[in-house]
């Protein structure tokens, strides 16, 4: 057998695989309704478990550190996004979770590379549902198009989106990140921006936009609150809620 | 005899550039004729804004005492878009709040007096500063829309809202803790009062407004 062969034969079934993703548990859709769920994901031979450990002491208690940085340069389509924020959490405390995290239900994202999703608890007799949503019962919620980040009875929410193009992994973390970003936006950041704008007789003005959003909060009790895959266009939402008391920001360097 | 052959030249010459000056009556009716099938080029055609009702909203706002930015974002990459159009109206309406500020600097400046302006324009800028950290404190992305062109590229608006209760307390707070007699002088000045009947009467318009719109 050729190579081409090998690679078509690698390719039928890789498209064949994904598509079986044809239902969601509704524990990953609507996390919000089971109290003490996290979700873990895997990556690159990388548990889904050790994932779910930090993002249980990392949602439970850290400290956001860093700044997120943009170039435009005239209307270039795609920008260059420079993240250098970090998420500082209690290496000790995701640790000690290793004999109490309990697996719950999961699915495979891509077969090929065994990427995964899994629902896991701590310490409780937690049990989601079976209960599965096939895609085209999965309604948009109207989250989805309003206001990136609001607040409501005493929660801030933020909204993060990411293309399902790539890793379905990669987008789902992406867009949770997003969520939380939008979150400490909306409480407070330091924005800086430099516009320069270069005129010459050859040109019609180009212009480079530099922007900066400087971040140090300290927050408590995060959640994800609901995800939401737009198959058509194949962008992944979800929705992040941080109490408004439970945030504060710290001294930025 | 030399005077009628000068008067005769004369009169030549006036009849030549008389004629000259009056033209073709022939020529100057084709032309209307042409005009009258071709759209000149200078006639300007009124182009669509995908991104009106944004501005509507943002306008709104500005009007009822708020402070909104519209950004406006292009990608092959939806979120790309969006994400880019956020940003860029993050950076209008910073820039907004530091046009805010000196106006405020200038309003108080003519109020007390040239001999303070020094001191005036450092606490002021100073607060600036301050406020420039915070300046992101309850940004909120109010809208945003999407549009896709033929060539599937992504079209985004966004508008960026910041409560002028949020500012204002923020000037406040700021111009107290950098100079507390400065902020003594300012509270009893027509700029604090400007400040004060803007965050209520922006708070009358949101009371006013249904729950849905809020």
């Amino acid at each position: 057998m050729k190579l081409a062969d090998i690679l078509l034969f690698i390719f039928f079934i890789r498209g064949g695989l994904s598509a079986q993703v044809t239902d969601l548990p509704d524990w990953f859709l609507h996390p919000a309704r089971y109290q003490g769920l996290i979700t873990g994901y895997s990556n690159n031979g990388t548990g889904a478990e050790i994932d779910a450990r930090i993002r249980y002491t990392t949602y439970a208690d850290c400290i956001i550190r860093g700044c997120l940085e943009f170039f435009y340069a005239n209307e270039q389509f795609d920008n260059y996004r420079n993240t250098d924020y970090y998420y500082y959490y209690n290496d000790s405390c995701a640790e000690s979770l290793k004999d109490k995290i309990l697996w719950r239900d999961g699915f495979y994202t891509n077969l090929i590379v065994m990427d995964s999703i899994s629902a896991f608890v701590v310490d409780t007799a937690v049990h989601p549902s079976n209960l599965r949503l096939k895609k085209e019962e999965i309604q948009q919620p109207k989250w989805v198009d309003g206001p990136s980040n609001f607040s409501d009875n005493g929660l801030l929410y933020g909204v993060g989106e990411f293309t399902g193009e790539g890793n379905d992994n990669d987008a789902w973390k992406t867009a949770e990140d997003r969520a939380i970003f939008q979150i400490l936006i909306n409480y407070g950041a330091r924005f800086g921006q430099i516009t320069l704008i270069e005129e010459s007789l050859n040109s019609k003005g180009e212009y480079i936009k530099i922007q900066s959003i400087k971040l140090a909060h300290s927050l408590q009790g995060a959640r994800i609150m609901e995800r939401y895959p737009d198959f058509t266009n194949k962008i992944y939402y979800v929705l992040a809620s941080v109490p408004a008391n439970a945030i504060s920001k710290l001294q930025i360097k | 005899m030399k005077k009628m052959i000068f008067s005769t030249a004369y009169l030549m010459i006036t009849v030549f550039y008389l004629v000259g000056c009056g033209g073709s009556s022939d020529t100057g009716n084709q032309q209307t004729e042409k005009n009258k099938n071709e759209v000149p080029v200078n006639e300007f055609k009124e182009v669509t804004d995908v991104n009106e009702s944004l501005h509507t909203l943002a306008d709104s706002i500005v009007s009822a005492g708020g402070l909104a930015a519209l950004g406006e974002g292009q990608s092959n990459r939806q979120d790309i878009a969006k994400d880019k159009a956020k940003n860029i109206a993050m950076g209008n309406i910073v820039e907004s709040l530091n046009q805010k500020i000196s106006r405020l600097t200038k309003s108080f400046i003519e109020e007390v007096g040239g001999g303070a302006n020094t001191e005036v324009n450092e606490t002021f800028s100073k607060v600036q500063k301050n406020i420039a950290i915070n300046t992101l404190s309850g940004a909120v992305v109010r809208k945003t829309k999407l549009s896709k062109n033929k060539e599937g590229i992504f079209l985004a608006g966004s508008v960026v809202e910041i409560n002028p209760k949020v500012i204002n307390t923020s000037i406040n707070r700021e111009l107290k803790n950098s100079n507390a007699k400065m902020y003594e002088r300012f509270r009893s000045s027509k700029a604090f009062d400007e400040l004060q009947k803007e965050t209520d009467a922006y708070d009358k318009k949101e009371q006013a407004k249904p729950d849905f719109e809020k």
